[in-house]
């Protein structure tokens, strides 16, 4: 009896042990830091991956702690895609080196560092320090927002994968082929919404809207933070009032995870509309998937514009 | 020695300069558009002061190294931190202590310099070199990052005013199991000023009335063991708890063949809503209990000592964290200033115009047995970090 009585405690250990090495036979363990890329990966992926986001789709990504629960997922994972460009400067690394996990280390074929595939915007060059705020020296790191990138960060997800799983290479290639297709095709019926539009000058509270406006003819004309990172003051408020009112701007696009105080503010004293957008997957009701994303968000832009009139 | 000290500093900073010209970032992290071989952060932690009794009194009150030590200004200390991938296999980090103490003189300590690796097998890591060991939470922390002017009372009284930090190695193990839990085992050198509870060969120094010896370190017995077991659970998408349990075993030098063990049950419970204006509201509770057993004398009378604190830290507004902390500390000597009963309560409030600078004003009404009456204490601390300087664990 009193060996018998070890038996039961000692195979559940054995069976949560192996059991939890391999979670999903067969299927590749996909780490993803957003929604967005995670829905990159999903739509390159397909049957062959299981994707997990490590963040929501309404959070600041600038702002996420490292939780045990974290380094936890990060213990199995083959692939961990980024953004890259420092955006997760403030919980990655902590969450790497306490993974134990040679696959999604820098350098490593699983590091899918998305940052790479793409021209980044507003690098600032060699003479930036932090009295300009929160810049990142390698450039704005906000590039999901244009279409023509997410194509580009979905091939080079393919090519990662197929290095880290090279029976799926064709796979692979042939859904990041269609995603590409689906995109330009959904490109020319987005560009087509806001086009009559082209050119208007908008305002952004956080810089993460510069690829989104590049693609779609808009101009961000600023930013409610006088440097990225730092809260509008008074006097950068006031000095946005006279800024709205001689360019004639008449939209201020905002992420839902910023106060809507000095929004009001402006809004008040100029008749500027408030757009508030999702950044992300998973930010708004309906907006499953990269696709569905940027459909809302030209769609809610086109009405803004069109009951802004002018 | 000090014009040296600052010569190496000047060298190290130019150095770092050349590796990675550029440094921005979000939060708290390295940011590089260069090579990154090397991460180099400096921070200055500075406060201002005073308390109701004279600085004789103070110094003995805060206890820690790195406390605000009386009337007027204390240089509380800047820390060095060089970090880096050495290799594919291992993470290398130094962190460097400056101090000026309130006689004008500099000191210099290697606070951390170890090894760790990065890709072990089975969810092994070995850690090897000078290290804090992870005890509890406070321990391994590095004093910029508390949220606190100064160490709590049990802390102090266990560890010393630096903490407890040795050479050696240990090997962490992340348990396959459904949630979060990691098994430390550690082996450290027992002596020195930074192990008071164990081999403290500080000259004409004693312990609780009890000289200390000079007992070297003689067989593997001799040696301090420390463990851990740290388990974390999401309690839903906005709060997370871990639950650790720490213990330590070593010799100490009040005897030969003496033995100190102290114990260790720690809590951290922290939320933050999914959207968060730039991190901001969050609520964070610590608490940590700690018992020792300690063997003193020849003819090894056995002293206990027990504490705890706990602290609850609120990000109200962003920018802005109020803090409070109950400190209890009894080791039944009222006479004892280190073993007396004592209690503490220090309120703060925080300000972070960003990540890289703070601004805290505390206040500390505190009760020590051995002066029978109640201490004030009012101190403004000031803090910069500068370059790069590595994001902070969970």
């Amino acid at each position: 009896m009193t060996t018998w009585k070890w038996v039961f405690p000692i195979s559940s250990i054995f069976v949560g042990f192996f059991s939890t090495v391999s979670p999903a036979w067969g299927k590749m363990n996909v780490l993803a830091t957003t929604t967005d890329l995670a829905a990159l990966a999903r739509a390159v992926g397909g049957e062959r991956v299981d994707v997990v986001s490590l963040t929501s789709g309404r959070q600041d990504v600038h702002f996420v702690d490292p939780k045990p629960s974290l380094i936890h997922q990060a213990r199995r994972a083959d692939a961990l895609i980024l953004v890259g460009a420092d955006l997760e400067a403030g919980w990655l690394p902590p969450l790497l080196s306490s993974a134990r996990n040679g696959k999604i280390l820098p350098g490593a074929p699983g590091h899918v560092d998305t940052s790479k595939a793409v021209r980044l915007l507003d690098a600032p060059g060699a003479r930036v320090d932090r009295s300009q705020g929160d810049v990142h020296p390698q450039g704005n790191p906000h590039h999901w927002l244009d279409p023509r990138n997410a194509a580009a960060a979905a091939h080079f997800i393919q090519a990662r994968f197929a290095r880290i799983d090279p029976e799926g290479r064709s796979y692979y290639k042939g859904r990041a082929d269609d995603f590409e297709r689906l995109i330009e095709k959904r490109l020319s019926e987005w560009q087509a919404r806001l086009a009559p539009f082209e050119g208007r000058r908008v305002l952004t509270y956080h810089r993460s809207w510069d690829y989104f406006a590049r693609r779609f003819g808009l101009v961000v004309a600023g930013e409610l933070e006088p440097k990225p990172g730092i809260p509008p003051s008074a006097a950068h408020l006031a000095k946005l009032v006279r800024k709205i009112k001689d360019e004639r701007i008449s939209i201020l696009i905002k992420e839902a995870h910023y106060e809507t105080q000095s929004a009001r503010f402006l809004a008040e004293r100029t008749g500027l509309r408030i757009v508030e957008l999702p950044l992300s997957v998973g930010g708004a009701p309906g907006v499953e998937t990269y696709d569905q994303l940027i459909d809302v968000l030209t769609e809610k832009l086109r009405g803004a514009f069109q009951e802004a009139g002018g | 020695m000090s014009r040296f000290i600052a010569a190496l500093a000047v060298f190290i900073l130019s150095i770092g300069g050349m590796v990675a010209p550029v440094r921005a970032q979000s939060q708290t992290a390295p940011v590089s558009s260069g090579p990154r071989f090397l991460d180099l952060g400096v921070s200055g932690l500075f406060s201002g002061g005073g308390s109701s009794e004279p600085d004789s009194v103070t110094e003995v009150l805060q206890a820690g190294a790195h406390d605000p030590k009386g009337r007027g200004f204390t240089f509380q200390q800047v820390e060095l931190s060089l970090g880096g991938a050495v290799d594919p296999y291992f993470r290398g980090d130094v962190f460097v202590i400056l101090q000026l103490d309130r006689n004008g003189e500099t000191h210099v300590e290697i606070e951390e310099a170890a090894l760790t690796t990065l890709s072990l097998p089975h969810a092994l890591q070995v850690k090897a070199g000078q290290y804090f060991t992870e005890f509890g939470r406070l321990n391994a922390t590095h004093p910029h990052a508390w949220g606190f002017v100064d160490q709590p009372v049990v802390n102090s009284r266990m560890f010393g005013g630096d903490g407890l930090r040795n050479p050696g190695v240990r090997l962490s193990w992340l348990a396959p199991l459904p949630w979060f839990s990691e098994a430390i085992a550690g082996v450290q050198h027992p002596g020195g000023g930074t192990a008071v509870s164990f081999l403290n060969t500080k000259e004409n120094e004693s312990f609780a009335g009890h000289a200390i010896q000079d007992r070297p370190v003689r067989s593997f017995a001799d040696m301090l063991y420390a463990l851990r077991w740290l388990n974390s659970w999401d309690l839903s998408q906005s709060a997370t708890l871990n639950l650790g349990v720490s213990g330590l075993f070593g010799p100490n030098a009040t005897g030969s063949g003496n033995r100190t063990e102290i114990y260790g049950l720690d809590a951290y419970l922290k939320w933050k809503p999914v959207v968060t204006e730039r991190g901001f509201p969050f609520v964070s509770w610590q608490t940590e209990v700690m018992a020792r057993r300690y063997e003193a004398g020849e003819d090894k009378a056995l002293l206990r000592d027990r504490g705890l604190y706990t602290q609850i830290l609120w990000g109200f507004a962003p920018r802005w964290v109020a803090g409070l902390r109950y400190d209890w500390a009894d080791g039944d000597d009222p006479e004892d200033p280190m073993r007396d009963r004592r209690r503490r309560i220090s309120p703060n409030v925080t300000y972070y115009p960003t990540e890289f600078s703070k601004l805290r004003l505390q206040v500390n009404v505190d009760r020590p047995e051995h002066l029978n009456k109640d201490v004030y204490g009012i101190w403004l601390q000031a803090e910069f970090l500068l370059g790069a300087h590595a994001a902070h664990a969970f």
